[in-house]
């Protein structure tokens, strides 16, 4: 056996005696020698002393340059001993991985799953919180907002953001935004597009250029300018075929004609999804200083903190809406600045790093499972390691023998790991395009590729040295336990990092259990509301109207015909029409009062939810009604005005005491006179915004009576099966407007689709708990099989003087409980531990949930004693004869 | 008498220092005094350039050091041809008499010609 360390071993014997000393005498003789010569051809000793000295010029110089060469050869002596070594080096570790292939391999795909796992959620954080954004200087870019009183962001009020921009010195751009659809009737089927409403430096904060035509001129962005719109690049490839001349040209857009006056590179798309842009500016109705309805984005100038540009805005801000109502929740008292990326990032920071440390953990554990094989076969290595030893070799020797053979096999693994990674990217790349849509990809790049390979250097070395360091412990260590059994300490050492594996797999296991027990506690979540049997279809203004300006009477009586059409269909149970369909549309809130409390009379306002609804909608949806009655035909235009409220209405803003016949109003949320309307009826609570998001006050009018600015949703409680249903509303909608996109959609999948984000999460946590538990009951499996292995002339003896299979199966199980044990109970501290930084993924659970907690031990432990039981089993089928000669 | 310049020499001196080692080991004087005695005194070899040149040599492993008594009884260090350094005093040899011979051929055309 070649052993790293002994060359040079025998090379001390030449060694480099000192050189110096050697030249000098070296160079006396030489002096003297020619001197003597001298003397013999006829010299004074003393004249020939000084020739000799002369011709020989300067000893040091010689000295110098003989120094040089030593340096340098020995320079280049390292170099290339290096590179020998490491050849040597691999070359050895090869034939010795080759020798045990199955450990080569076994450790290769532990590796393989921890480094997939988190090289996978590597791509993730690398798309959201490393890539840039498409936009020059981007780290010049905030999202502004105005504080609210509680501290919180609210959106921007128009004039506000107008003043802002006017005003501030610190931001050289500053442009506001709203969200919003259109439905674009082209050649081909109507589509709903997604869009912003801008101001005129929209295009500007974000530093792109047109492809092709132009921005909005001043005159296009004023109030009653001519109707124009930008688009985006690849609404322009996909519904126009990339057709230059369109610019210039008109389009209709919900109905109406608008000259199209530029296109957008698709990097430009901004607000995510957003394919058109048209000015903001006559939608600004430019009043109010608390209709909070505009997103605002700016530019800093350069070296300007957000921190000071958010003091330059707060002070803007107060000086602006001094005037307004101080006790308003709704009157900004600053302003907030927000990095783009944070703002983009937002809430979903928390859960990636999350799970980024759930698959660290992961890695954890199959670094620790390849320590400790790593650790096993060393036990197993004594005799040779001691030999090495015995022979001179060094500890660093051993040391960087372990690592390289762990380096290929981290190496190995990691590049199936990369591979993995790919895999798991699918679904990774779902998840995050819900969660995050601004990362549009995630790429394998060079910094994905350069994390898997830190990570196989790291685990590599890691593994390698507390094996190395015990096993080079002394020679005498293999002498001491040669054909005996692993020495204590090892074994004590093997067993701890196999509990360590056990305590892993526990917290990983609990955390996949709490968070997919969250789900289930979430899907089984009352919304408040019936789900199934029902459809729901978005419909537009204009639909069945005939006019593109259609009055609030005629919008109502559109509805109502379509209504009626619908509960005449066969099987139609009821049919509703709503503002803000729960789960699906957003419900606009704001200040209402209440008569008779400080709200009304400029103290703080009842802040809620605000819904217009047609007459059958709380018996369609079956939301509860609790006093009182609903809506009813009569509550129409002209009769007396009034509002039913929901439970969380009563308790937030009422109080005790009757709530019928009580007065509220909304000032703000609508046009028209505003007048007090009269509570007759309360209603139970609904889940609006999600089903995690606890209900919010809220008033509900009737259509009849508040008009209908707002577009509104349809829903269909139907015997028939829904996709009939569907297919009947869509065919029904055509016929009233040929040019609306159909939207509708069965209310179960709404459901499920407002649970997707939490259901990806649970499915990725019960993968990386999967392969928690799959590392850890291969590490029993290996340390189980292991002890097996040492002691085959124990078990062999035992067998031969009658043992039974089941008793010697039995030992070799309860040989791994008692770590096992340990690191379930350690799991546990560990899980209560960590489980509050999870609590954000968490609904309706404590980080400690009991039936969680035990249902997760109980897994690891089942999976732990199969994982011991299989290679237990395998000892009684030693054949004792054999066993006992092999020594 | 003729001192031919270092950087001339240092390949040709290596060469001829491992022709006159490849008679019997010598140390550092001799090997200066045997190549000015062959060379009729035409070529003296600078200690300057001889000791570094040993010691490179020795480095490289075509020469091999010990330290032995000259006939004077004096400590001497001396230096043995290796068979790696006959190995390379043969591919010197080579093509120095292949270089010597084109250069005399080059001399002998231009005379040709001239």
């Amino acid at each position: 056996m070649a052993i790293p360390g002994l060359r040079r071993l025998f090379r001390l014997a030449t060694g480099r005696a000192d050189h110096a000393a050697e030249l000098a005498e070296e160079l006396a003789l030489h002096l003297d020698l020619l001197t003597e010569e001298l003397v013999e051809a006829g010299m004074e000793p003393a004249a020939a002393r000084r020739e000799a000295e002369r011709r020989f010029g300067d000893a040091r110089r010689i000295g110098k340059t003989v120094h040089a060469i030593d340096v340098r050869a020995r320079r280049a002596d390292r170099r290339r001993e290096f590179v020998q070594t490491l050849t040597r080096d691999i070359r050895l570790a090869f034939r010795a991985l080759l020798r045990q292939p199955g450990f080569a391999l076994g450790g290769a795909l532990i590796v393989a799953l921890g480094i997939g796992a988190a090289t996978a959620m590597f791509t993730v954080l690398n798309a959201a919180f490393l890539r840039p954004f498409p936009y020059p200087d981007a780290d010049r870019m905030v999202y502004a907002w105005e504080r609210s009183k509680a501290g919180t962001r609210m959106a921007v009020a128009g004039p506000n953001a107008t003043d802002w921009l006017a005003e501030t010195r610190l931001f050289p751009e500053l442009a506001y935004f709203a969200v919003g659809q259109a439905i674009l009737s082209a050649a081909g089927e109507p589509e709903y597009l997604r869009g912003a409403a801008v101001s005129r430096r929209f295009a500007a904060v974000l530093g792109l250029a047109p492809l092709e035509g132009r921005w909005f001129t001043e005159d296009e962005a004023r109030r009653g300018g001519p109707p124009v719109v930008v688009i985006g690049e690849g609404l322009w490839r996909r519904r126009f075929g990339a057709d230059r001349t369109l610019v210039g040209r008109s389009i209709r857009l919900d109905g109406a004609p608008v000259t199209v006056v530029g296109i957008m590179p698709r990097a430009f798309g901004f607000p995510i999804g957003a394919e058109l842009w048209r000015p903001a500016e006559p939608h600004n109705d430019g009043s109010s200083r608390t209709a909070h309805n505009w997103r605002v984005v700016a530019r800093l100038a350069p070296g300007v903190l957000p921190e000071a540009a958010q003091r330059e805005l707060s002070v803007l801000t107060r000086r602006l809406v001094a005037d307004e109502r101080g006790g308003d929740d709704f009157v900004a008292t600053g302003a907030l600045v927000v990095p783009f990326r944070d703002q983009l990032l937002g809430d979903s920071r928390k859960v990636l790093l999350l799970l980024q440390g759930a698959v660290l953990l992961v890695l954890l554990l199959s670094a620790v499972n390849l320590t400790n094989l790593t650790l096993a076969r060393a036990v197993r290595r004594e005799g040779e390691v001691g030999v090495c030893l015995a022979l001179g070799a060094r500890r660093s020797d051993v040391i960087r023998r372990f690592a390289t053979e762990n380096l290929l096999i981290t190496l190995a693994g990691a590049a199936a790991g990369l591979l993995l990674a790919g895999v798991l990217r699918g679904l990774l790349a779902r998840w995050i395009a819900r969660m995050l849509p601004f990362v549009s990809e995630l790429p394998l790049d060079r910094r994905v590729a350069g994390f898997a390979l830190a990570l196989a250097l790291l685990v590599g070395l890691a593994s390698a040295l507390l094996p190395a360091w015990r096993a080079s412990g002394g020679p005498l260590g293999f002498i001491v336990s040669r054909g005996g059994t692993a020495g204590r300490s090892s074994r004590r050492l093997i067993d701890t990092l196999m509990g360590a594996e056990v305590t892993l797999a526990v917290v990983l296991v609990s955390g996949a259990g709490l968070v997919g027990r969250s789900l289930l506690r979430l899907s089984g979540v009352d919304p408040g509301f019936a789900v199934s049997d029902r459809a729901a279809v978005l419909v537009p203004l204009r639909t069945g109207v005939g006019s593109p300006t259609p009055t609030p009477l005629a919008v109502t009586q559109a509805y109502d015909r379509l209504l009626a059409e619908l509960r005449a269909r066969p099987g139609t149970i009821a049919a509703a029409a709503t503002s803000a369909l729960p789960l699906w549309s957003y419900s606009p809130n704001g200040s209402a009062q209440v008569e008779g409390t400080p709200s009304a009379g400029g103290g703080p306002p009842a802040v809620s939810e605000f819904r217009i609804v047609s007459p059958d909608y709380f018996r369609t949806l079956e939301i509860p009604l609790r006093r009182g009655r609903e809506f009813q035909e009569a509550d129409a235009a002209g009769a007396r005005y009034v509002a039913v409220v929901n439970d969380a209405f009563v308790r937030k803003h009422l109080g005790a005491g009757d709530p019928l016949g009580r007065r509220v109003r909304f000032p703000g949320m609508d046009a028209g006179e505003d007048p007090w309307a009269e509570i007759v009826g309360v209603v139970g609570d609904t889940r609006q915004d999600g089903l995690e998001a606890e209900p919010l006050p809220a008033i509900y009018y009737s259509y009849r009576q508040r008009g209908s600015g707002w577009p509104v949703t349809i829903v269909v409680h139907s015997r028939q099966p829904m996709a009939a249903v569907l297919a009947d509303l869509k065919a029904l909608l055509a016929r009233v407007d040929r040019g609306m996109p159909f939207t509708g959609k069965a209310w179960t999948e709404v459901v499920h689709e407002s649970l997707a984000l939490p259901r990806i999460r649970s499915v990725l946590l019960g993968i990386f708990a999967a392969i928690a538990l799959l590392l850890a009951a291969a590490g029993i499996a290996a340390v189980v099989g292991f002890a097996v292995a040492q002691r085959t002339r124990e078990i062999g003896l035992r067998i031969a003087v009658g043992a039974s299979p089941a008793a010697i199966t039995r030992n070799g199980v309860v040989r791994a409980a008692r770590p096992v044990v340990v690191g379930l109970v350690a799991g546990v501290g560990g899980t209560l531990l960590l489980g509050r930084l999870a609590s954000s993924l968490l609904y309706g659970l404590a980080p400690g949930d009991p039936p969680t907690l035990a249902a997760a031990v109980g897994v690891t432990l089942a999976v732990a004693l199969a994982a011991a039981y299989l290679p237990a089993r395998r000892a009684t089928r030693v054949d004792p004869l054999h066993a006992l000669r092999s020594e | 008498m003729a001192v031919a310049p270092i950087d001339l020499l240092q390949g040709t001196l290596e060469f001829l220092v491992l022709k006159t080692l490849s008679w019997g080991p010598m140390h550092g004087f001799a090997v200066g005094r045997w190549i000015r005695k062959q060379t009729d005194d035409a070529l003296e070899i600078e200690e300057g350039a001889l000791y570094p040149a040993l010691h490179r040599m020795e480095r490289r492993g075509w020469v091999e050091a010990e330290w032995g008594v000259t006939e004077n009884n004096r400590r001497a260090k001396f230096y043995q041809i290796t068979r790696l350094g006959r190995d390379q005093l043969r591919r010197e040899e080579t093509s120095w008499t292949r270089y010597v011979a084109a250069v005399s051929k080059i001399m002998a055309a231009a005379r040709a010609s001239a």
